[in-house]
Parts: C-alpha cells; sequence; structure tokens
C-alpha cells in the first residue's frame, strides 16, 4: 500500500456569486463555480475522471448539459439528492470515490436555481405526509424552536444573536447574497414567519453553486486533506423517539467523525454549519457536542462563536447571509472551509486554523429525524 | 388510521408496510382521536391553500405516533406580526390536550381541556 492510498484531498474550489439571478440558467451557475475549481486545482477537462451533481430541484438532465459545457461529458456523472445536504452527499460520494481507487480526480458540483422553481417560499412537498399538513420548512424549524425554548425556559431573543453574528460575518463575504448586518432589536421587529422565527432570522431564497476538484494527494501546495466524511441517513423520529428533528442524525454523523479521527468539537478550529434558520445553528452545534445541551443558545450572545470567539461558526456568513441554494450549499460550506485552511479567505481570514468542520442537514421527509446529515472535517496539510 | 410495530411498538401513520424504526412487518390499527401538543408554531405567510395566521403543531397521539395538525378554531386572535411575545398565552401551548380530525384531508386539532 502506497502511503497515499486511501486518502483525499481538496486540490481547488470555486464558487459562482450567490444571490437571485433570474436571467442566469443554472448550468451558467456551475460552470463558473466548476471553472474556478479547475482552475484553483491546475486540472484540464481530461483530468476529470467522473462528476458528482449535488442538486433538489434541478431540471432533469442538468447534469449532462453541465458536463457537456465543460468538455467532460464523457466522464461518468452521478446525480445525487439529499434534500439541504445534497451537495455535501455529493462531495462524500466523490470523496469516497477517490479512496476506494475508483477514480484519481473527480469534480464534485453542487448547484440549484431556486428562483426559476418558486416565486415565493419553497412549497411543502403535497405527496408528503407532514408537507400535506402545511408544514412548511420555516415552520419545521421554527416547531424545534418553540420546543427547545420550552424545554430549557430559554430567551427567544438570544436567537437573534446568531442571525446578528452570521449576518455580521457575512459584510466580509463579497460573493454572500445579503450584505447587511441589523442588530438584535432590528431582527426580533422584523416581520414574523414562524414563531419565534422572525424575517431575519431565516436564509433567503438564493441561486448559485459551488465547485470542488477532489483527487489523491498530489503535494501541491494549496492541497487541503480530506480527513472525514460521514453521510447519516434519518431514523424513525416519533412522539417515542426523545430529541429534536435533525439532533440524532447529526449526532451520529458525528460519532462516526469522532471513530475516524478521534476528533471531537472541542477540536476544531472553525465551523461551517447548517444555519438555514437561526435554531438550526443551536442545535446543530449541541449535537456536534460542542457544549452541553441547553447552552447552545447563548454561545453568539456570548461571543464564543463569533469569528473572535474560541469556536468561530459560519465565518462565510452562512446560509443567513451567503444565502441557501439547497444543493450548492454543502458545496460553498466545503469551498470557505478549503479557502480557510488555506490561507486564501481575504478579508475574513482566520489565523491560522489547521482543522474546519462542515455540517450539512437535509429535511422534509415526515416521521424521521432527517432526510440525512453529512458531516465532513478538512484538515491543513503542513 | 395508522400501523403499529408488533415488535417494536413505534407508531406509524398513514400507515407502512414495514416498522420505519426496526423493519417488521407492521400491523394496521386505529388510533385515538386525541393527543398532547409537543410543539406549535403560528406560520404567518400564506401557502397553497393555507391562510396567513394559522397555527401548525406538532400532536403526540395519545399511543400513536406525532402527526403535524393545524390548530382549529383558525386565527384566534389578530395575528401577531411582531417579536414581543412569541409565544403567546392565546396560543395553543405545549402539553395541551387536543382532540383530532380530519378536515379537507389535513389533520386538525381542537383543545378539549385546560394545559396539563
Amino acid at each position: 500500500m502506497t502511503r497515499n492510498a486511501n486518502r483525499a484531498v481538496i486540490a481547488g474550489v470555486g464558487t459562482s456569486r450567490f444571490g437571485r439571478f433570474v436571467d442566469i440558467r443554472i448550468e451558467t451557475l456551475a460552470w463558473q463555480a466548476a471553472s474556478e475549481a479547475m482552475q484553483t486545482a491546475g486540472c484540464d477537462s481530461g483530468d476529470i475522471d467522473a462528476v458528482y451533481i449535488g442538486t433538489v430541484f434541478g431540471p432533469s438532465g442538468l447534469a449532462s448539459r453541465i458536463t457537456r459545457g465543460l468538455g467532460i461529458s464523457s466522464a461518468p456523472t452521478f446525480r445525487l439528492e439529499a434534500a439541504c445536504a445534497s451537495g455535501t452527499l455529493a462531495f462524500h460520494e466523490g470523496v469516497g470515490a477517490i479512496r476506494a481507487d475508483r477514480f484519481e480526480t473527480v469534480l464534485v458540483i453542487g448547484v440549484e436555481h431556486l428562483s426559476s422553481v418558486f416565486s415565493g417560499a419553497i412549497v411543502p412537498e403535497e405527496s408528503d405526509t407532514d408537507g400535506r399538513g402545511g408544514l412548511v420548512l420555516p415552520a419545521l424549524y421554527a416547531l424545534q424552536a418553540t420546543r427547545y425554548l420550552h424545554d430549557h425556559r430559554g430567551d427567544s431573543s438570544l436567537l437573534a444573536h446568531v442571525a446578528h453574528k452570521n449576518k455580521t460575518h457575512g459584510l466580509l463575504n463579497e460573493r454572500a447574497h445579503l450584505h447587511s448586518a441589523p442588530g438584535v432589536d432590528e431582527i426580533l421587529s422584523s416581520k414574523m414567519i414562524a414563531s419565534p422565527l422572525t424575517l431575519l432570522q431565516c436564509c433567503p431564497m438564493t441561486d448559485g453553486a459551488a465547485a470542488a476538484v477532489v483527487r489523491r494527494p498530489s503535494g501541491a501546495a494549496n492541497e487541503v486533506s480530506v480527513a472525514a466524511t460521514s453521510y447519516q441517513t434519518g431514523h424513525a423520529w416519533g412522539s417515542s423517539t426523545p430529541g429534536y428533528w435533525g439532533s440524532a442524525c447529526i449526532r451520529r454523523a458525528m460519532d462516526d467523525i469522532t471513530d475516524q479521527t478521534r476528533l471531537t468539537a472541542h477540536d476544531i478550529d472553525l465551523f461551517e454549519v447548517h444555519d438555514a434558520f437561526t435554531i438550526g445553528e443551536v442545535l446543530t452545534l449541541e449535537a456536534l457536542g460542542l457544549c452541553p445541551a441547553g447552552d447552545g443558545l447563548s454561545l453568539a450572545a456570548d461571543g464564543v462563536t463569533w469569528r473572535t470567539g474560541t469556536s468561530p461558526v459560519n465565518v462565510s456568513g452562512g446560509l443567513l447571509s451567503r444565502g441557501h441554494p439547497l444543493g450548492a450549499t454543502g458545496v460553498a460550506q466545503i469551498a470557505e472551509a478549503f479557502w480557510q485552511l488555506n490561507n486564501s479567505a481575504g478579508d475574513r481570514q482566520l489565523q491560522h486554523p489547521t482543522n474546519a468542520l462542515v455540517e450539512t442537514m437535509g429535511g422534509g421527509a415526515s416521521g424521521l429525524d432527517g432526510n440525512a446529515a453529512v458531516v465532513a472535517v478538512l484538515e491543513r496539510i503542513d | 388510521m395508522g400501523a403499529r410495530c408488533p415488535r417494536c411498538r413505534f407508531a406509524t401513520a398513514p400507515p407502512t408496510p414495514r416498522c420505519p424504526a426496526c423493519g417488521t412487518t407492521n400491523e394496521e390499527v386505529l388510533f385515538p382521536a386525541s393527543g398532547v401538543v409537543w410543539s406549535v408554531t403560528q406560520v404567518m405567510f400564506a401557502t397553497p391553500g393555507a391562510e396567513p395566521g394559522r397555527q401548525i403543531a406538532y400532536v403526540d397521539i395519545v399511543d400513536g405516533p406525532r402527526v403535524v395538525a393545524t390548530i382549529r378554531p383558525a386565527n384566534m386572535t389578530r395575528p401577531d406580526r411582531t417579536h414581543a411575545d412569541p409565544i403567546r398565552a392565546d396560543l395553543i401551548q405545549i402539553g395541551q390536550v387536543v382532540s383530532i380530525g380530519v378536515d379537507d384531508d389535513r389533520i386538525v386539532a381542537r383543545a378539549t381541556e385546560a394545559a396539563n
């Protein structure tokens, strides 16, 4: 076995800008992201052995249109869907293919064009029981928030500190969808969406794409090591199972990461986690084991998760600023981690992070503690 | 109408061929038409067929599954558009006992007695 067997690195990343782009085609967004990733990795079309694409609402034929435009339509292409975790699942599968020695170099792309599918918020899926019951995604998270605040006698205004933090972080991200940093009072007094979550505690509807080139280690200077990835599908969740929606699914993924790497949340230098709604970041950090149950609510207000804190979370601005183009989100999180570990994050660069954790949570199917959670840990190569 | 696993007792509605928790072949059962509110939110924007101000709850059916239910009557008071009191006293409360019904193919829940 060679030294590099079963190892995977990220050789380059790229993203489109994030925003509402009614006049830009979905494959164009993917081409922008993929071209940047391939250029950063120093690879040509002929170097790509396979393509993994994560998208939720992308139209049929999308994968082939994307690869045709990149001159890599002869490479086998796989399209994956796990709701909001689709892009991270595509990354997990791409990494797995490299580790299994199935391919030498793969291109991972996450892409979504929500503005061509929905005029307003995402409409719940009528063919799903909870969707038919009107469980819009803000309500799914709001229900967890209501129960969490009840269980821990929590102050709902602390949730707004999560949005204040991430939106302030997002001011430093020129590709983010939103560039405003409202104060806590303004966040709390914005329009109520699903109590207790106000508009400014909810991610915007965003179009965008992100990409990563994953391959075996070559020794190139800017490579970032993939220490571990874990993909966990949902388990049965209901009146007889304890805990909040999503939490156990994320915990299983983190337990698997710890089994693979011996790392816990306390060993991580920066986090990019699923903050589609403020409560999501709170529940995720608890599920990852960064703090005991009930303590996650005050982490942002206490400064712990700010970019200047001991455990920086969502220094990219998170989904609350960058936006949440579903399939693109996970790969955009990976891209931020890559830039930070490469000291190429520009104005928002943290001081010498050695590792980063990415978490994305996908949901919407009734009766499960998630459709899927994907967690990945990346490490700088010294 | 739903199903209960004969092995692990996990309850599911609507019924599935096998238990989502352990994979055992399910048995169809009728659940009681009452439950307890596990959590609730008031949704302040419209979606197809649903008005702003509706309350959506997770209801734990007695000895049964957790279901998504719309609270009736709707709009008990003027919808609150501010944060002032996000979990309002006039919204249905966690722990409230409710009766369960079906209206226009949607599960609905009505308060039956004081919260415990």
